[in-house]
């Protein structure tokens, strides 16, 4: 797919043919320096834009000629979005943060909220889940974000630098909590920055630079030890 | 709904400045148009009960071309007859001219209008003998109560004699002394503070007519069978070329003039409400911006424009509500209390407060139909915001 900004003299061609393509249950990267098109491919994969070339597939849904409710739809059940300033809503508890997806779905609240408090166990803030969600810690704010993403069980979760605004411990804490997920749940997750190597070991990593795909690594993961 | 009430209910009371101004400004507008209704509307029934009491009882029985002559005692037994009639009571319109020499000089006064009364079963059909402030009523031919305004002019008390001339029907002048017994006024100044009372035999004597009446005043113990005399009375006497009228057929063209001025302060009651509807637009404007991120936030997740719009009409819907439940609740607590008040403006017309529980609530839910509709604009500018762009906001 292609994505061009504006018309005439006064475009930009943010996306150039990019394609790839994500396999279940894969981590992938994808890496670049700031202005490189990574968010821009971030919101065109999570549907929050349209290319304008090109398609996109979603767990085999052919996403690019939806209309406007059948991709809200879409991202509602079938992706689950973390951003880099985490992105909860304040006016909610960490607990209705969570179940907030599962009751777009239309699932009842009171099963929804069971399963946005084990959830939230899972992730080890179970002491937290009454709390109002902008009184935690930024660590702790990026994993209620991580619940909140899994908790439809989507096909696709997409990180928009997931550890950008958090110190380098709770870093390493919150991707060894999406790498955990990934392989625990085979949970599929692309995320996107420009700092590859705090990541460690992932399926592919796709390197984008002045919108087109540079190039794209697929590894081998070691087996998790027994 | 479940998510979407509870979002709508969330982002409402977060900015609680914003949302207690929205409920304020409908309930001012509603409280402003029950209080137009219940004040103005309390004075037409003032009017109303005043011009019953002393000048047309409950049906109001004349000719529609000249006089009664002597069927007016029949067509008074025939209405005395039914159980829900309390009495009938005969009257004699004319006009005089007054003076006196109360103060040492000479005081007239020109064109009063007079009332004759039967003094023995007027007290029956109306409150005017209540109004006598100063002296008393009507006892007998010869006596003459006169309007607190008329007496101001001549100059009269209780007790005072003045000369009263009227044109009778040869058209000459009918001179007759009498006894001033009585000073007639009334808070609302609808009795008979500008006219002059005397028996109806003394105006038909002065007037040389004989046994006639002008209209026959029927007060009934029971005013819900007004239509029903009414009826009767003219299928009854068809050929007699009767006017019957029920009180507020009577005071129609008396009140006409009021219930414009009732309509017009509504209107402007109700362009009130609307005005509160366009704060209750840019406040929410307001808040849509102040959510912006949100709505982002939201989106992002997957919510469609249907429901974002949904969460914000259902913050007009809970906006109108609160409002209309408060103005239902303010408007019966102000009716009940002028009602038990017994409001009077400086002194004069007692206002008869009538609380409608139907009006107050039509009212009210005016202010929820109205809190949705202010709400449409800003949910539809929310739900188009794209969420990359509402995110980005602080």
């Amino acid at each position: 797919m292609s994505k061009r900004y504006g018309e005439g003299d006064a475009s930009t061609l943010a996306l150039q043919r990019v394609n790839f393509e994500v396999y279940h249950g894969e981590f992938v990267l994808i890496v670049g320096q700031s202005g490189s098109g990574k968010s821009t491919l971030l919101n065109m994969i999570g549907l929050l834009d349209r290319p304008t070339f090109g398609t996109i597939s979603i767990d085999g849904v052919e996403a690019t000629g939806l209309s406007d409710s059948e991709r809200s739809e879409l991202r509602r059940n079938k992706i689950g979005f973390i951003f880099q300033s985490y992105n909860l809503l304040s006016d909610l508890s960490v607990v209705e943060n969570v179940m907030l997806p599962l009751l777009m779905t239309g699932q009842p609240a009171g099963g929804a909220k069971d399963r946005a408090e084990r959830l939230l166990g899972h992730v080890g803030l179970r002491a937290q889940v009454n709390k109002q969600a902008n009184q935690l810690s930024g660590g702790q704010m990026q994993r209620v974000a991580i619940a909140r993403a899994l908790i439809n069980r989507p096909a696709l979760v997409l990180g928009d630098e997931p550890t950008g605004n958090l110190d380098s411990k709770s870093s390493q804490d919150v991707i060894a909590l999406m790498k955990n997920l990934n392989r625990r749940l085979n949970q599929t997750f692309v995320v996107i920055t420009h700092s590859r190597e705090i990541f460690g070991d992932v399926d592919k990593v796709i390197t984008i630079k002045d919108g087109m795909v540079e190039n794209i690594e697929s590894f081998a993961r070691p087996a998790p030890p027994a | 709904m479940g998510y979407r009430l509870t979002l709508a209910l969330r982002l409402l009371t977060k900015k609680k400045g914003n949302f207690v101004a929205t409920v304020s400004a409908l309930m001012i507008g509603i409280m402003v148009i029950l209080f137009n209704s219940l004040i103005f509307n309390g004075v037409a029934q003032g009017i109303l009960r005043d011009l019953g009491d002393y000048q047309f009882g409950d049906i109001l029985v004349s000719k529609n071309e000249g006089t009664f002559g002597t069927d007016s005692l029949q067509v008074i037994s025939y209405v005395e007859s039914f159980p829900y009639v309390q009495a009938a009571a005969p009257r004699l319109a004319s006009i005089a001219w007054m003076n006196s020499t109360g103060g040492f000089a000479l005081n007239e006064v020109d064109k009063v209008p007079v009332v004759g009364v039967d003094p023995q079963r007027d007290p029956s059909v109306s409150l005017l003998y209540q109004t006598v402030a100063k002296g008393r009523f009507l006892k007998s031919d010869g006596e003459i109560v006169l309007g607190a305004n008329v007496a101001s002019d001549l100059q009269a008390v209780a007790g005072s004699r003045i000369d009263v001339k009227m044109i009778n029907s040869r058209g000459e002048d009918s001179v007759k002394k009498f006894a001033v017994v009585g000073i007639s006024s009334s808070p609302g100044g609808l009795a008979f503070d500008d006219l002059a009372v005397m028996t109806i035999d003394d105006v038909r004597g002065m007037t040389t007519r004989p046994g006639q009446t002008g209209q026959i005043l029927v007060t009934l113990a029971d005013p819900s069978y007004g239509q029903d005399l009414k009826s009767r009375l003219e299928k009854a006497y068809a050929q007699k070329n009767l006017n019957v009228q029920t009180l507020e057929e009577a005071g129609e063209e008396t009140l006409t003039g009021i219930r414009s001025g009732i309509a017009f302060i509504n209107l402007v009651g109700y362009f009130g409400l609307l005005s509160a509807s366009f704060a209750i637009v840019t406040i929410m404007i307001l808040m849509v911006s102040s959510k912006t991120r949100d709505i982002g936030i939201l989106k992002a997740l997957g919510t469609s424009k249907h429901d974002i719009m949904v969460i914000f009409i259902l913050q007009g819907l809970v906006i109108g509500s609160i409002a209309a439940a408060s103005g239902f609740a303010a408007g019966t607590a102000l009716a009940l209390y002028l009602q038990s008040a017994e409001f009077s403006f400086g002194g004069g017309l007692e206002l008869e407060i009538v609380y409608d529980p139907l009006f107050t609530l039509t009212s009210s839910l005016f202010a929820v139909v109205l809190g949705v509709a202010a709400a449409v604009y800003p949910a539809y500018r929310a739900s188009g915001l794209e969420p990359v762009d509402a995110m980005r906001h602080s």
